[in-house]
């Protein structure tokens, strides 16, 4: 065992006994990286920051039930998965059963590499619910499409093909980019445009 | 570049920054700390009735030697009513049978028969006369003081009855 994790094992059996000072440590440990995750499901922050504290309170609440300290970190980003999904189901955001021919394009999933990445970022939060999800869930949640497939309650064939059309969508909104000049921020063209 | 080379590169560049985290913190620690009052309020309960029931537990203990006291007179005092008073009767009817030849001893026998039975119903009397000292007011231990007294006056009257026949028997056959 490193120091580090021997260090992260000692913080999470004082979180157990209730130590807020332990609790507080874990917390500035993590809530980076958990702000990013409900910020990709909900694109603003006041939801992101509800989602934040409800993980938050949620996992010191259930922390006792934590058997391998190792897992804390991948227990910790389960919990906002699962609550962000059930937040945007409960804002009856469909899954399954999408109409996808609405979001026909050929496929095309090259882009130039010198983009900013702040603003492929922007075109990913542009993107359809649906797509946009499984964008967040593969790329930045590392979960293979069968994982996808039972979260969100589609099939493994299903979660492969929205990801390629997702892919196919953002190639093509950052090939049509277009900077307002005044205000120095991007614009998709009338056409491109995703709907929400 | 394919997106998903692209993504691998970059991912962690386009991670938005994060807010005040300190606020949020401010009400992560309320909600926890309710659960930790939540388990205090749930000890308290619990001392509380651990508190309770030793409560009862004494009062019950205080109580049961005079319950138990109270149990052993009542069943001392109801044998009269049946086993005892009917092997009672049945002794002194058996001892009025015996040959008159031997009546010196049978007054002798009859006579201390009677006393002894005589000072069982004494003894549970004054336990009786006790127990309603302790306890004022207290029918159960005045039925007990009735019961044995009624005891002792049949048992005199008995003892009266013995004693004349003897005596007649002892006139009329000098």
């Amino acid at each position: 065992m490193t120091r580090k994790s021997s260090r992260k094992h000692k913080i999470i059996k004082r979180c157990k006994k209730g130590d807020q000072k332990a609790q507080f440590e874990l917390y500035q440990n993590y809530v980076d990286s958990i702000y990013n995750i409900a910020m990709r499901f909900f694109n603003n922050k006041m939801d992101a920051e509800d989602i934040v504290q409800e993980t938050f309170i949620q996992a010191f609440k259930q922390i006792g039930t934590l058997k391998d300290e190792n897992a804390f970190g991948g227990w910790l980003k389960r919990i906002t998965t699962n609550k962000s999904i059930s937040e945007l189901r409960k804002r009856k955001i469909i899954f399954d059963n999408i109409d996808e021919t609405a979001y026909n394009t050929d496929y095309d999933d090259n882009i130039n590499e010198s983009i900013d990445p702040k603003l492929v970022n922007d075109a990913i939060k542009e993107l359809p619910v649906p797509f946009r999800t499984i964008v967040n869930l593969h790329v930045f949640g590392g979960k293979k499409h069968k994982e996808i497939s039972e979260i969100l309650n589609i099939t493994e064939s299903t979660s492969k093909a929205r990801y390629r059309k997702a892919k196919s969508l953002l190639a093509n909104k950052l090939k049509h980019l277009l900077i307002d000049p005044q205000e120095g921020k991007f614009i998709i063209e009338p056409n491109k445009s995703s709907i929400d | 570049m394919k997106l998903d080379n692209y993504f691998n590169i970059y991912h962690k560049k386009m991670d938005a920054d994060v807010p005040d985290t300190q606020k949020m913190w401010e009400h992560i620690a309320q909600e926890v700390g309710s659960k930790k009052r939540t388990i205090h309020l749930t000890y308290m309960r619990i001392a509380v009735s651990i508190l309770i029931l030793a409560g009862i537990g004494l009062a019950i203990a205080y109580q049961l030697p005079a319950l138990i006291e109270k149990r052993s007179v009542l069943a001392a005092c109801s044998k009269p009513a049946f086993a005892k008073e009917l092997a009672y009767k049945k002794t002194l009817e058996q001892k009025r049978k015996e040959i008159i030849p031997h009546l010196p001893n049978q007054e002798v026998q009859i006579i201390s028969f009677l006393k002894k039975e005589y000072q069982y119903y004494e003894k549970e009397y004054a336990e009786s006369i006790k127990q309603l000292q302790k306890n004022n007011c207290n029918n159960f231990s005045i039925n007990i003081i009735y019961k044995t007294y009624e005891r002792r006056i049949a048992i005199l009257d008995d003892m009266k009855h013995e004693s004349e026949k003897f005596k007649n028997y002892a006139s009329n056959n000098p």
